[in-house]
C-alpha cells in the first residue's frame, strides 16, 4: 500500500519555478526499469535452462552416446537468443509504466488515471478534476523519479548463473571423456586351459557382478549334474554327497526340513535316539519335533503323522515314536503316516517293528557339508569366473 | 417520541438538484472536510475513526448503522453532526409499538377556521435531514420496513400522494448488540441499504479522561457552531461525483467485492481457501456502488481528486461489515465478520 507523502500539496496549483518533468519522462524511466527487469527474467530462465542443457548432454553423453560439443552450443545459443529476442520484443507499455509507478513509486491510482483521462474522453465532463489531478502528478513526479533512482530491484540472478556455471563445468567435464564402450558382449567361458595369470588379465573386461553371479551358479549346477550321472543314478538325491564315517553316529536333532542332505548308509540301522531327542519331556518341543515353538511344538505335520497319539499323551509317549518322527524324511513320514494308521489297531511291539524296518530302507540322513571330492571341484574356468568374480565383488562399495 | 429541531429550512430536493460542483473547488471541500472532522473530533472524543467514517457516509449519500453498547456517545454525535452540518434533525426512540405512520407521518382531518375540513398530510420525523432512529432493532419489521423503504427511495407516499424526503437526507440508526430479546433483527435485505455499518469502540482510558473536561459538565453538541450549511453538504456531495475513478480502482473494487462471495463447495474444501470458506453469503452489487462512492469522498478528504486502492481500502470494512453472512459453523467457531473481511481484505491488498 502506497502512502502519499506530506510535501505534496492538496488542491493547489503548481508551484511556478524550474520546469517540472513531465510524465513521459517518469514514463519513460520507468520503462527503461521494467525492460531491464524482462531482461533479468529473461536471463534467469535461460541460464536456468542453460544448466538443464548441460546436464542432458552430459547425461547422455556419459551413458548413451556421445554428444557434439557443437551442438550443445548451438541449443544453448538458440535458448538464450529465444529468451532475450522475447524480452526486447515485449516492450512496456505506457499503461503497464503507468501502473508499475502507482505501485511502486507511490502514484496512488494517480498517473494510471491521468494516462486514462488522456487516452480517452470519459473525463470529459470532469475537468477540475483532472486539472487538479494533473496538478497532483505534476507535484508527485519528482518524488516518484527520485524514488526509482534509489530504487534497487534485486535480479536473483545468483542462483541460476551458479547452476549455468557447475553443470556447465560438469558438462565440459563429461564432455570431454570418451563416449560410452558398446555395449559388452556376452562373458565366454575361458579355455580349459587358462592360467591364474591369464584371469587377471581377463579381469579387466570381466562381465557385470550380476552376469558373472549368473554364469558361476550355472557351473556350479552343473557339476553335481554330473557326479550324479556318474554315480549310475541311484535313489540318493542329486545334492547327496558321499558319506561320512561321523554321518551315521551323530545325533539326530536337526533337519525337520523336506530336504534330505547329506546321506546314511543304508546297512547301517538309524540309531536310537540320543539323550536329548529321548528326553520325554523334551521332544515334543525340540525344532525338529516340531515347526513351531511354545503352544505349538509339536504340533506339526510330523510329529501329528508319527505317532497319532492324542495330544495329552504325548508326554509319557514312548521315546521310539518322537525318535522315528524326528528322524525321517518328510516324504517317508508321510507314507509312516499311514501306516501308522493301519498298524494302530495292531500290537504295538508289531508296529514298531514295521517301522523300524521301514526306516531300514535307505534314507538320508541329515544334512551335512559337501565333502570336497575330485569330482566336485571346479574347473579352471570356474575358478577364474569365481575369481575374477571376487574381485569385482572387492571392487564394489 | 420524535422531537424535530428545524434547525435550518429544508431544502427542497429538485432545487438542490442544480447545485453543481463547478461553483465549488476541491480546495474547499478539502478544507470543510477536515474542519468538520476536527470540530466532530473536539465534540466526540477519541472517536476519530468513527468520527471519519460517518462524515463519509454522509457525504457519499448514505446511510449508517451504529452498533455499540449504551452509553458510548451514539446520540451525541447525531446530534454534533447535525449541529455542526447545521442540518435538521429529528430522533425516533423505536419501541415494538411503534406504527409506520408513526415514523413517516399520516393524514389528519383538519377544520379550518372558515368551517372548511379536509385531510391534511402531517409529516413524521422521518421529513429530517438527520434523522437518527434509535434501537432500530425493537421496532417491529412491519415499521422497519416503511422507513427504510423511505431511506431507499427518499420519498414518502400517503393516500396516493408522494412526498420528497429533504435533502440532504441522512440516516442514522442504532442498534444494541446485547439485550436482543423482545427485538427484531433487521433483515439482509433491509441491511443492504445501509451504506455503513460502524460499530463505536470502547474509549481509551486517555480518551475517557480527556472526556470528562470536555463533557462533564455541559453538552458540547448543543453549543456547537455549525462549519457548513446543508448547501455545502450538497455541493460537496457532488463534487464527490466528479473525483476521477481509474480503471486500476474500479479493478480493485471488483475483486473486493467477489473475494466476499462465497467460494463453492469443492473449492471451499481446498487448503489455500483462506477465509472466504467462512462466507455463506457475500457483498452485493449495491455493494460494490457503496464502496466507489465512499472512496470517493475519502479521495477528497486526503485532498485528492482522484481514487486509489488505499481509500477502497480504508471504507471496505464498514462497507461489507454488514454485507456478508458467514456459515453457521464459522459462527459457532467463533469466527466473526469483522476477522473474516480482514482476512479477506488482507489477501486482496496482496493482490494488488
Amino acid at each position: 500500500m502506497t502512502t502519499i507523502t506530506p510535501e505534496i500539496p492538496h488542491f493547489t496549483a503548481p508551484e511556478a519555478g524550474p520546469a517540472r518533468p513531465g510524465m513521459q519522462t517518469l514514463l519513460s524511466a520507468v520503462r527503461g526499469r521494467l525492460w531491464l527487469g524482462q531482461f533479468a527474467v529473461a536471463v534467469r530462465a535461460a541460464a536456468w535452462a542453460t544448466a538443464g542443457v548441460m546436464l542432458l548432454a552430459a547425461a547422455v553423453h556419459a551413458t548413451a552416446r556421445p554428444v557434439p560439443v557443437g551442438a550443445v552450443l548451438a541449443a544453448l545459443g538458440l535458448i538464450w537468443s529465444v529468451w532475450l529476442a522475447r524480452a526486447a520484443w515485449q516492450r512496456p507499455a505506457d499503461r503497464a509504466c503507468a501502473l508499475w509507478a502507482d505501485q511502486h513509486l507511490g502514484g496512488a491510482s494517480a498517473f494510471s488515471t491521468l494516462l486514462e483521462t488522456r487516452q480517452g474522453a470519459r473525463a470529459r465532463g470532469h475537468a477540475q478534476a483532472v486539472r487538479q489531478l494533473e496538478n497532483w502528478v505534476s507535484a508527485r513526479l519528482p518524488h516518484s523519479l527520485r524514488q526509482l533512482a534509489v530504487r534497487r530491484d534485486p535480479a536473483r540472478l545468483a542462483r541460476p548463473m551458479l547452476a549455468m556455471v557447475v553443470c556447465g563445468a560438469l558438462a565440459t567435464l563429461v564432455l570431454t571423456l570418451p563416449g560410452p564402450s558398446p555395449t559388452p558382449q556376452p562373458f565366454a567361458a575361458a579355455p580349459a586351459g587358462v592360467t591364474a595369470p591369464d584371469a587377471a588379465l581377463r579381469l579387466a573386461d570381466a562381465p557385470e557382478p550380476a552376469a558373472l553371479a549368473g554364469e558361476i551358479a550355472a557351473a556350479l549346477r552343473a557339476a553335481p549334474s554330473r557326479d550324479a550321472e556318474a554315480a549310475g543314478g541311484g535313489r540318493r538325491s542329486p545334492a547327496a554327497g558321499p558319506v561320512r564315517a561321523d554321518d551315521a553316529i551323530a545325533p539326530v536333532r536337526v533337519q525337520a526340513g523336506p530336504a534330505p542332505a547329506g546321506a546314511r548308509p543304508a546297512d547301517k540301522p538309524l540309531p536310537v535316539a540320543t539323550a536329548d531327542a529321548a528326553s520325554p519331556a523334551r521332544a515334543g518341543a525340540t525344532p525338529a519335533a516340531g515347526g513351531g515353538g511354545g503352544r505349538e511344538a509339536g504340533d506339526s505335520a510330523d510329529a501329528r503323522a508319527g505317532t497319532g497319539l492324542s495330544r495329552a499323551l504325548r508326554g509319557t509317549m514312548d521315546a521310539q515314536g518322537v525318535t522315528l518322527a524326528a528322524t525321517r524324511p518328510t516324504g517317508q513320514r508321510r507314507v509312516d503316516s499311514d501306516q501308522a494308521a493301519s498298524y494302530e489297531s495292531d500290537d504295538s511291539e508289531t508296529g514298531r517293528r514295521v517301522a523300524t524296518a521301514v526306516l531300514n530302507q535307505s534314507a538320508p540322513a541329515a544334512a551335512t557339508p559337501q565333502p570336497a571330492t575330485e569330482s566336485t571341484r571346479l574347473t579352471p574356468t570356474q575358478t577364474s569366473y569365481v575369481q575374477a568374480w571376487m574381485k569385482a565383488s572387492q571392487r564394489r562399495p | 417520541m420524535d422531537e424535530g429541531q428545524p434547525a435550518t429550512p429544508v431544502i427542497d430536493a429538485s432545487a438542490t438538484a442544480s447545485v453543481g460542483a463547478s461553483d465549488f473547488s476541491y480546495a474547499d471541500a478539502h478544507r470543510q472536510l477536515h474542519e468538520l472532522q476536527a470540530v466532530l473530533g473536539r465534540v466526540i472524543v477519541g472517536q476519530q475513526e468513527l468520527v471519519t467514517h460517518l462524515i463519509t457516509a454522509v457525504f457519499a449519500g448514505g446511510h449508517v448503522l451504529i452498533e455499540g453498547l449504551p452509553g458510548l456517545g451514539k446520540t451525541h454525535l447525531a446530534k454534533a453532526l447535525a449541529a455542526a452540518l447545521g442540518l435538521q434533525w429529528a430522533r425516533v426512540q423505536c419501541t415494538p409499538d411503534l406504527m409506520p405512520a408513526d415514523v413517516t407521518g399520516a393524514e389528519v382531518y383538519v377544520t379550518a377556521a372558515g368551517g372548511a375540513s379536509s385531510f391534511e398530510f402531517r409529516p413524521g420525523p422521518v421529513f429530517a435531514q438527520l434523522v437518527l432512529v434509535d434501537e432500530i432493532n425493537r421496532a417491529t419489521p412491519r415499521t422497519q420496513a416503511a422507513l427504510l423503504e423511505a431511506m431507499q427511495e427518499r420519498q414518502v407516499t400517503q393516500a396516493g400522494v408522494t412526498h420528497a424526503l429533504p435533502s440532504p437526507f441522512c440516516v442514522l440508526a442504532t442498534q444494541n448488540p446485547i439485550e436482543l430479546e423482545g427485538t427484531y433483527p433487521l433483515p439482509e435485505a433491509q441491511l443492504d441499504r445501509f451504506m455503513f455499518k460502524l460499530t463505536v469502540p470502547f474509549p481509551s482510558r486517555t480518551s475517557l479522561r480527556e472526556m470528562l473536561d470536555v463533557s462533564l459538565d455541559a453538552e458540547p453538541a448543543d453549543t456547537l457552531q455549525p462549519v457548513a450549511s446543508p448547501a455545502d453538504v450538497l455541493r460537496i456531495t457532488a463534487l464527490c461525483r466528479t473525483v476521477l475513478l481509474g480503471e486500476r480502482c474500479k479493478e480493485a473494487a471488483v475483486d473486493l467485492v467477489l473475494a466476499t462471495q462465497p467460494l463453492a463447495d469443492d473449492a471451499a474444501a481446498a487448503a489455500d481457501a483462506g477465509a472466504r470458506r467462512h462466507i455463506r453469503y457475500g457483498a452485493s452489487p449495491r455493494a460494490l456502488q457503496a464502496l466507489l462512492r465512499a472512496a470517493r469522498v475519502r479521495a477528497l478528504m486526503a485532498g485528492r481528486a482522484h481514487v486509489d486502492v488505499a481509500d477502497l481500502a480504508a471504507v471496505a470494512l464498514p462497507v461489507l461489515r454488514h454485507r456478508i453472512l458467514l456459515r453457521l459453523e464459522s459462527e459457532l467457531d467463533g469466527q466473526g465478520a469483522d476477522a473474516t473481511l480482514a482476512a479477506v481484505i488482507a489477501a486482496w491488498q496482496q493482490r494488488l
